[in-house]
């Protein structure tokens, strides 16, 4: 009777598991059933005919842009009753992985959002559908030329830029006060700043703390790859030559990296930072210069714990001139892209550029300081509403450098340029044996 | 009559085939009916996914292009060993299991020991050394890296305000520092278990043992050797092997606490791999270096389990 119960027991758990899997596959061919059918409504569409565009994003998971997302989906459904944006929300460190995976799977959504350090992996990839027949040459015309370049590969646009922000430098008015440095006078120029970094850097909090000068990010992400173009840039340097061939082993990368070693052999910069480390010194004061992007007001009342009381204390300045003559920055942004599997590309592409019009991105900048990427919209007065807001426009629209052209081992290339800037500062490596070992890993790279 | 005679036969030899059938095989069937259940859940969960991973580290396949795999003759397991990362993932893997494992052992005796004595508040302290194993070990990475914070992390704090140190360290931006400090991390999340295990092996030891030892004069350290080690030969055996595999994959401390930086100091096999697949989204490559991962890990199994029953032997 024992022995006649376990076989039941066992072959109920079997038969149900098996079952299991096998509702899962029929779930899984109904879901690639019904969106073989789903398009041919969608493609065909007349106005009546409900539409849902699948809408991935990290904005959904955090608190600071939740609401905007939820407005953008309401007013969007106000204007087009019979158009609904479903949002995927999905956290910012795990969003690339997982629209990758969903993509294999079939199942990708339709519009997805990205980051500039990992956009090239998107834009090579075979996921991702060109957009320039879908938002027209007068949208495309109107986008800054450096962001378009950004978001072109072999010749043809793959994504648009949302939420653009260049990096600016921020400083902190009470640490130069205390310094004895003017508080209305940012550095100009990239020597001015090393000066003012070393006198900010004999000075202690009022804890006794240190009190870094100057910070830069080197810990080993991609994204600190990506920013430390900025001061190769500013050094007069890039990741290709006028041949369009990689070359970093130049007189002007070796510059930068002693740049690197020399803020941090002399204590300016904390050593291996991340950015939300440079963030958080420098929203307790023990930071006295940074660049950061357009975000940086927000981080800095939310940290410093004083909310808007904290904005009397830091100001924003141009990046400083360096090598090149006039300021040099880099433009990061959200991108967003349309799958190349959607089924209402159309739709999608609609939705795209109604969240970049003047009246949505009216409302965000309101909302969380967003810029826009539009030229028509660069000195349109809602968007340039304070000093603050000014500077970041005139540093995007003036003073940003196009990224190394699109390529399939960027990701991983901006990586590598990472672990060269900890080579030099952590490692205290010889900056020429360095760039030349850079140079050797980004040519297996970027072929 | 001798129908129903011939009837009879062929009944009575259908029942005997039966029974016959019933001794041999009806174990078996029930064996495997009852097993098929634990068969299937392990094939989906375990032997598919790895079989999966073993064919994919033949093929140029990337998450950018998977609809486009093609046989790439050995390319991935090429490109593992063209440049000395996986070497130096490989080492690192190896020091850092290793030195756990050993560290661990030696302090998780010593705890194993203090607590089966007879010392005041025994249970305690046996509650008590539980809590860091209760821990996730993503809590624990996050923990200790608050602690290690060189700005306003306690650790510094404590060294600086006890004279130790004179200026703050950056425990895991320092190439020598970064290691040790995910070891300590790693340490303290682990070394709980270790220490249960060998005090249950300790209190299975017959009392009489040590009493006869006594009386021929033994000492304290000819008890370790020769009776104590001896009895938990069996529970170190296993809870080493399980602290050697836990730790050979270990992946939530290093990727939190370090990102397997600075440079390459922390990149461990499970880094290695998981950057490979997930950030270059080479899955081809990623699956090659987990395949290698796997062969390591059985051959040290295999060596392991040869070298313990040689001992029984």
């Amino acid at each position: 009777m024992k022995k006649l119960a376990c076989l039941l027991l066992a072959g109920i758990i079997s038969v149900s598991m098996l079952a299991g899997c096998g509702s899962e596959e029929k779930a899984a061919q109904n879901s690639s059933a019904s969106q073989s059918t789903a398009p041919q409504t969608a493609a065909q569409t007349s106005d009546n005919t409900p539409v849902t565009v699948k809408f991935a994003n990290w904005g959904m998971s955090e608190a600071a842009t939740k609401p905007v997302f939820e407005q953008i989906a309401e007013s969007y459904k106000a204007l087009h009753p019979n158009t609904t944006i479903e949002y995927v929300g999905i956290p910012y460190g795990d969003i690339k992985q997982q629209t990758f995976v969903m993509a294999a799977s079939g199942n990708a959504p339709d519009i997805i959002q990205t980051h500039t350090a990992w956009f090239s992996t998107y834009a090579t990839s075979d996921i991702v559908e060109p957009l320039d027949d879908l938002l027209g040459k007068e949208y495309i015309d109107d986008i800054i030329d450096s962001y378009k370049a950004d978001y072109t590969y072999n010749g043809k646009l793959m994504g648009i830029p949302w939420a653009p922000s260049p990096y600016v430098l921020y400083y902190n008015k009470e640490i130069f006060k205390k310094a004895g440095l003017d508080p209305e006078a940012p550095p100009k120029t990239y020597d001015e700043m090393l000066d003012m970094a070393r006198t900010i850097s004999k000075v202690k909090a009022d804890d006794g703390n240190k009190i870094y000068g100057f910070g830069e990010a080197t810990d080993k992400l991609p994204i600190n790859g990506l920013v430390a173009l900025r001061n190769i840039y500013s050094f007069n340097g890039s990741v290709y030559d006028k041949d369009s061939k990689v070359n970093v082993n130049t007189p002007e990368v070796i510059e930068t990296l002693k740049f690197y070693q020399t803020i941090s052999n002399e204590g300016l910069s904390p050593a291996g930072a991340k950015l939300k480390d440079l963030r958080n010194l420098f929203s307790i004061g023990q930071l006295g210069m940074y660049m950061d992007g357009y975000y940086g007001k927000a981080v800095f009342r939310n940290l410093s714990g004083k909310g808007e009381a904290y904005d009397k204390v830091w100001g924003v300045a141009l990046v400083p001139v360096n090598k090149t003559g006039k300021s040099v920055s880099i433009g990061e942004a959200h991108g967003l892209v349309i799958s190349k599997d959607s089924k209402v590309k159309t739709q999608a592409a609609d939705i795209l550029k109604y969240i970049t019009s003047k009246e949505m991105i009216t409302q965000y900048h309101k909302s969380n300081d967003v810029l826009s990427a539009r030229k028509s919209l660069s000195a349109d007065p809602d968007l340039n509403d304070s000093d603050f807001a000014r500077i970041c426009v005139e540093q995007l629209n003036s003073y940003i450098q196009p990224l190394p052209a699109n390529n399939p081992g960027m990701e991983q290339g901006y990586l590598e340029i990472a672990t060269a800037l900890q080579r030099v500062t952590v490692g205290k490596e010889e900056p020429a044996k360095v760039a030349q070992d850079l140079d050797a890993k980004l040519k297996g790279l970027l072929k | 009559m001798s129908g129903k005679n011939s009837a009879k036969a062929s009944s009575i030899s259908f029942r005997q085939n039966r029974l016959l059938l019933s001794n041999s095989v009806k174990d078996r069937i029930f064996l495997i009916t009852i097993l098929a259940p634990a068969f299937i859940l392990l094939c989906f969960t375990i032997f598919i996914p790895i079989m999966k991973s073993v064919y994919m580290s033949f093929f140029d396949i990337t998450l950018t292009n998977i609809k486009s795999a093609a046989w790439n003759n050995f390319a991935n397991y090429r490109d593992v060993f063209s440049t000395g990362d996986f070497g130096t993932a490989l080492k690192n893997t190896v020091f850092y299991a290793s030195s756990v494992v050993i560290i661990q052992f030696i302090l998780s005796m010593a705890l194993a020991m203090i607590l089966n004595m007879n010392i005041p508040g025994r249970k305690l302290l046996r509650t008590l050394v539980l809590i860091p194993w209760i821990v996730p070990t993503i809590v624990v990475a996050l923990l200790w890296m608050w602690i290690f914070q060189p700005q306003y992390g306690v650790m510094n704090h404590i060294l600086m305000g006890t004279g130790i140190i004179n200026e703050p360290k950056t425990w895991l931006s320092d190439l020598k520092l970064a290691m040790p400090s995910v070891m300590i991390a790693a340490l303290w999340r682990q070394l709980p278990f270790m220490t249960i295990m060998l005090l249950s092996g300790m209190q299975g030891i017959p009392e009489d043992m040590y009493e006869a030892a006594v009386i021929d004069g033994a000492n304290k350290k000819q008890m370790f050797f020769h009776i104590t080690l001896p009895f938990l030969a069996n529970v170190i055996k296993t809870v080493t092997l399980v602290a050697v595999i836990e730790n050979f994959k270990m992946f939530p401390l290093f990727w939190i606490m370090t990102g397997g930086g600075p440079v390459m100091a922390t990149t461990t096999l499970a880094i290695l791999s998981y950057q490979t697949a997930f950030t270059s989204l080479n899955l081809g490559k990623g699956a090659a270096i987990g395949v290698l991962w796997l062969l390591i890990l059985i051959l040290f199994s295999w060596g392991y389990n040869k070298l313990f029953s040689l001992r029984e032997d």
